[in-house]
């Protein structure tokens, strides 16, 4: 009977010594539940826009991995991970209905980023609209990030760093790199950008002269199906006052192969200074040649490159970049690989964790009174509800020089204030 | 090609219809969005594949067809987005303009024998895309956007799918049957005989213009319509989504479906490119590849179109026998 | 203005070497080859491999590329389009999908992006007061070479007075004893071989990509229309002339100078409805 009662009580003592102890192995922290994001891109994969488009959706492809890896994006007790979905949409209106039909309503994606071809983007915002999710979009003009139109409330442009303070760029350029420069040759594509750009430079006549300078010799548009620069750059090469640099203030680059291959060839021997970035320098110096290459100023904003982005959003462009580098083997250009979807999607992801919700009204809210970490700084809304087709061309560039086979930069406008 | 169908019960020919048009009038609700937009683009196409056929019946092969598209679209944007008509009216007033238009040039260039026609036609249509994306009134290289989105007419709506479908449809069938009662009265059968033989038709005291014009002019107004109605639809043009590829689409469309039928040729065509087109599995280059190699195959094993295998289909059977051309 | 003269002569001989290759296949095939100027195109991408990939001299680059590109040019025409009987509808249909698939190919292999070809001659020589490059010159004299060869090929040579013979009646031809089918496979490949000629040299001064064949179809169509289908000289004419609307017009009228030539086209064939110099044919059946 002893031996009973005191093997109960040990079995007692033990168990109560023991539940303690079994708990300590277990995890105290219980596991989050785990979603997914859909988002969506459409981008154009076929088609003459294809050699910007195809490296766009790979970077932001890349970038949604990474986020990913890095362990999603908790909002509450829950982590997100990205699923990424990218849809080709050919640059053309009915690609882009098609494609806007297959994300948002066939996907069903949670939202979609990035785009090409404004204002047939606005395609994109209407369905955007009716299925209620938000669009991050690009246009070229924003100087903040702006509603794209009131009838699409939840399309947001949030606009690209591109060549802005044209107004301060050449003599910008002039004072870093280029003190001799008198004079200058502007020619733009006939286009409603290159009109923009050219009234805007020629507003600015008086005052370049005046303050920096620089006089402003010859101006013209060319059409934007001619391929031969000839007829504009032999006027040029025939003016009484030589022009020191030619200005090709609007060109795609084919335009601006052929202005610095052909005026080399004629005997101009002077700066191309232009604006489109350059997604492959070895073959743009193949076209224009060599000795001709080394006349071309463009601008370029790699994310890697920029003052203004952070050093978590420089860590993660470098993260990319390697990854491309190890798929490719060669080295990503920041030729229009960032600002179309890369960066819209970091906004995107920047709104969610903001707002610490994926409701789009809460994603909108904050995207209209938040400041938006990206790849290239921080946007705060600008309040402005329109779209318009005129340029405003608001933000920081860095203009690079070919230096052999590599672009260089010679001098960054970021931070200057814009009269 | 004449065929001779095989008779229907008129009970049958009823329940047939009725089918057909309740899964019109519902498609919206029950069909995937996927396919709706399928079905939208395979009446888009068939009309337009329609009117390039009735074209290739007066004997000429027209490369260009994507300009009454281009045409029919922008005037609808102009009226709608400029002069703030209602859609309805802009609707109508494209298609009647782009007729107008063709008049005008048909009376041209349809007396210049086959191959010019072509490549004008061709030309022409470039041209035209060419001039409008110069032209800043009509949006120049950017386009005509935001289109207005028609008002609801009763239950039907125009922000979803349903008034589109049916919209599309509508002017499916009505092209269809202008073109089915073409080819079966007397107009039709002095088309085939200018198609086939110009020279010999004009001996026979037909004057042969007058119907090559008529067959255009018509063409275009419903080609005309189509694209009005599809610049609304999709909200935005541009001069991108009028080139060359889209004219190739008109002439694909028909001639996959078999030209020897003005109306299951095309609806046939449609159907299969449409398909194929949404599918295709999507890598750089491999569509166009692909595409290519599918005309080329098609071109060289069912070189009737998909029609003639109902053709064999039914003479396996023992059913009525083709009558031969 | 010496400058725009010389650029409208470079200018249209380019237009010379592209329209060439595209009406000799006209006038004995009695279609219009829309597959002539990815051809074009493709001939430049072949040229590409052979001199940079495969590190071959300018020469022998240029001579295989020829022979590839015309050789499958004539594949197709022996097995495609022969077997269509000439007949309008299925070898529009069988060209525009050659187009495509030469276009898909380009993209597959090569990717979208803009290219340089390397040029035959580099440097620059001065005429006056213009400087003009020799690369351009260069290409200028090969046209007129091409032109020439083929000219005293065509009237003086066996084959060619076979070829001249089928363009005008292909029944009579054959019953002469010419062998037509040989006939048409030859001078499509002279033709496509032309094509690859004009997309190695002008793709060289410009730049390269998969979709510069639609641009160089549109041009040949317009010029041998203007020229008149099959007639080679007329071609020539013709691409003069459309030189002098593109170059002038260019510079002088700006945006909507492409209506000029298309303007001059049509007015031409108001009156000349066949072209310049176009003769015509029986279409076959």
């Amino acid at each position: 009977m002893e031996t009973k009662k005191i093997f109960i009580g040990f079995c007692v003592i033990f168990a109560i010594l023991a539940i303690p102890l079994m708990t300590l192995g277990a995890d105290p922290n219980p596991p989050l539940k785990t979603g997914v994001l859909k988002i969506g891109a459409s981008i154009p994969l076929s088609g003459p826009m294809s050699p910007w488009g195809i490296p766009e959706a790979e970077v932001a492809s890349i970038y949604a991995d990474l986020v990913n890896q890095d362990g999603g994006i908790p909002i509450g007790d829950t982590i997100y991970k990205i699923t990424f979905t990218v849809s080709d949409d050919k640059a053309t209106p009915d690609g882009m209905k098609a494609s806007a039909d297959r994300l948002i309503n066939t996907e069903k994606v949670n939202a979609v980023v990035g785009g090409w071809l404004p204002p047939i983007a606005t395609i994109m915002g209407r369905e955007g609209t009716a299925a209620n999710i938000p669009v991050i979009h690009m246009v070229r003009e924003t100087p903040g990030i702006q509603v794209v139109s009131p009838q699409f409330p939840v399309m947001f442009d949030l606009g690209w760093p591109q060549i802005q303070a044209i107004k301060v760029y050449i003599p910008k350029l002039k004072s870093a790199a280029l003190p001799k420069v008198k004079t200058i040759a502007l020619i733009c594509k006939d286009d409603t950008l290159g009109r923009t750009m050219l009234d805007l430079i020629k507003s600015l006549k008086q005052d370049w002269e005046k303050n920096h300078g620089l006089e402003m010799v010859y101006d013209a548009m060319f059409p934007i199906t001619a391929q031969d620069m000839t007829p504009w750059l032999s006027k040029i090469a025939a003016l009484p006052k030589k022009a020191d640099l030619i200005f090709a203030a609007s060109a795609t680059v084919p335009n601006l192969a052929m202005i610095a291959k052909q005026s080399h060839e004629i005997g101009l021997k002077v700066p191309v200074v232009t604006v489109p970035n350059l997604t492959d320098v070895g073959e743009f110096i193949k076209i224009c040649g060599y000795e001709a290459s080394q006349y071309v100023y463009t601008s370029g904003c790699a994310p890697w490159d920029f003052p203004k982005t952070s050093p978590k959003f420089k860590d993660m462009s470098n993260r990319i970049r390697k990854v491309w580098k190890d798929k490719h083997g060669s080295e990503l250009t920041f030729g229009d690989s960032f600002p179309w979807c890369a960066n819209h999607l970091a906004a995107y992801v920047s709104a969610v964790k903001l707002a610490n919700s994926i409701k789009t009204e809460d994603i909108v809210r904050t995207l209209e009174t938040k400041p938006i970490e990206h790849f290239y700084g921080t946007s705060v809304a600008s309040g402005e509800k329109t779209y318009g087709i005129k340029r405003m061309l608001t933000y920081d560039a860095t203009i690079s020089k070919i230096v052999g086979r590599e672009q260089k930069p010679v001098v960054t406008l970021a931070g200057e204030p814009i009269p | 090609m004449k065929m001779t169908l095989t008779k229907t019960s008129p009970a049958m020919k009823v329940l047939t219809a009725v089918l057909i048009l309740g899964f019109i009038a519902f498609a919206h609700t029950f069909l995937p969005h996927r396919w709706q937009h399928i079905c939208i683009m395979w009446a888009i196409w068939s009309t337009v594949g329609m009117g390039w056929l009735v074209i290739l019946r007066v004997g000429q092969f027209s490369a260009g067809q994507a300009v009454f598209l281009c045409i029919g679209g922008y005037a609808a944007g102009v009226l709608m987005l400029k002069l703030n008509a209602p859609f309805w009216v802009a609707l109508v007033l494209s298609a009647i303009f782009c007729s107008v238009v063709a008049l005008i040039v048909g009376a041209i260039i349809l007396r210049l024998k086959g191959l010019y026609f072509l490549v004008i036609s061709l030309v022409f249509s470039e041209i035209v895309r060419l001039t409008i994306a110069a032209t800043d009134y009509l949006g120049a290289s950017e386009g005509l956007w935001d289109m207005p989105i028609p008002k609801k007419i009763g239950p039907v709506v125009f922000s979803t799918k349903q008034g589109w479908l049916y919209l599309f449809v509508f002017i499916l069938i009505l092209a269809a049957l202008t073109f089915w009662r073409m080819e079966n009265s007397r107009t039709g059968k002095i088309y085939a005989y200018i198609g086939a033989s110009p020279d010999l038709a004009q001996s026979f005291g037909l004057y042969f213009m007058k119907y090559r014009v008529q067959a255009y002019v018509i063409s275009a107004f419903f080609t005309g319509l189509v694209g009005a109605a599809l610049a609304v639809y999709l909200g935005a043009i541009n001069p991108e989504g009028f080139t060359f590829y889209y004219s190739l689409v008109a002439q694909i469309v028909a001639i996959l479906g078999g030209v020897g039928s003005i109306v299951w040729g095309p609806l046939l065509g449609s159907l299969l490119y449409n398909v194929f087109d949404e599918y295709l599995v999507y890598i750089p280059g491999a569509r166009s590849l692909l595409m290519g190699l599918l005309l080329i195959a098609v071109i060289f094993f069912l070189p009737e179109g998909l029609i003639s295998l109902k053709n064999s289909f039914l003479k396996k059977k023992g059913g009525n026998p083709v009558v031969p051309h | 203005m010496l400058d725009i003269f010389i650029f409208w002569i470079t200018l249209s001989l380019n237009y010379v070497l592209l329209a060439t290759g595209l009406t000799l296949t006209v006038s004995v095939m009695r279609v219009v080859n829309l597959a002539h100027g990815n051809f074009y195109m493709a001939g430049a991408y072949a040229f590409l491999v052979f001199s940079e990939r495969a590190g071959l001299p300018y020469g022998v680059a240029l001579l295989l590329s020829i022979l590839l590109v015309g050789g499958l040019g004539m594949f197709v025409e022996g097995k495609l389009y022969r077997r269509l009987g000439g007949r309008i509808e299925p070898s529009i249909i069988c060209m525009s999908g050659v187009l495509l698939a030469l276009e898909g190919l380009a993209v597959l292999i090569f990717g979208p992006d803009i290219r340089g070809l390397r040029p035959m001659v580099t440097g620059t020589v001065s005429v006056g007061r213009s400087v003009i490059s020799i690369e351009r010159v260069s290409v200028a004299i090969i046209a007129l070479l091409v032109m020439a060869a083929l000219y005293y090929f065509l009237k003086y040579s066996r084959l060619g007075k076979s070829i001249r013979a089928t363009a005008q009646d292909r029944e009579a031809a054959s019953l002469m004893g010419v062998n037509v089918n040989l006939i048409s496979s030859l001078s499509m490949g002279i033709g496509t071989g032309l094509a690859v000629i004009a997309g190695i040299q002008i793709t060289a001064v410009y730049h390269l990509s998969p979709f510069v064949g639609v641009g160089a179809l549109c041009t040949s169509i317009l010029i041998i229309t203007l020229g008149g289908m099959g007639s080679i000289l007329g071609a020539f004419l013709a691409a003069f002339i459309i030189g002098v609307c593109d170059s002038f017009g260019a510079s002088m009228i700006g945006r909507y100078y492409h209506l000029l030539s298309f303007g001059t086209v049509m007015l031409i064939l108001l009156v000349k409805p066949l072209g310049l110099l176009g003769i015509p044919f029986v279409e076959r059946k």
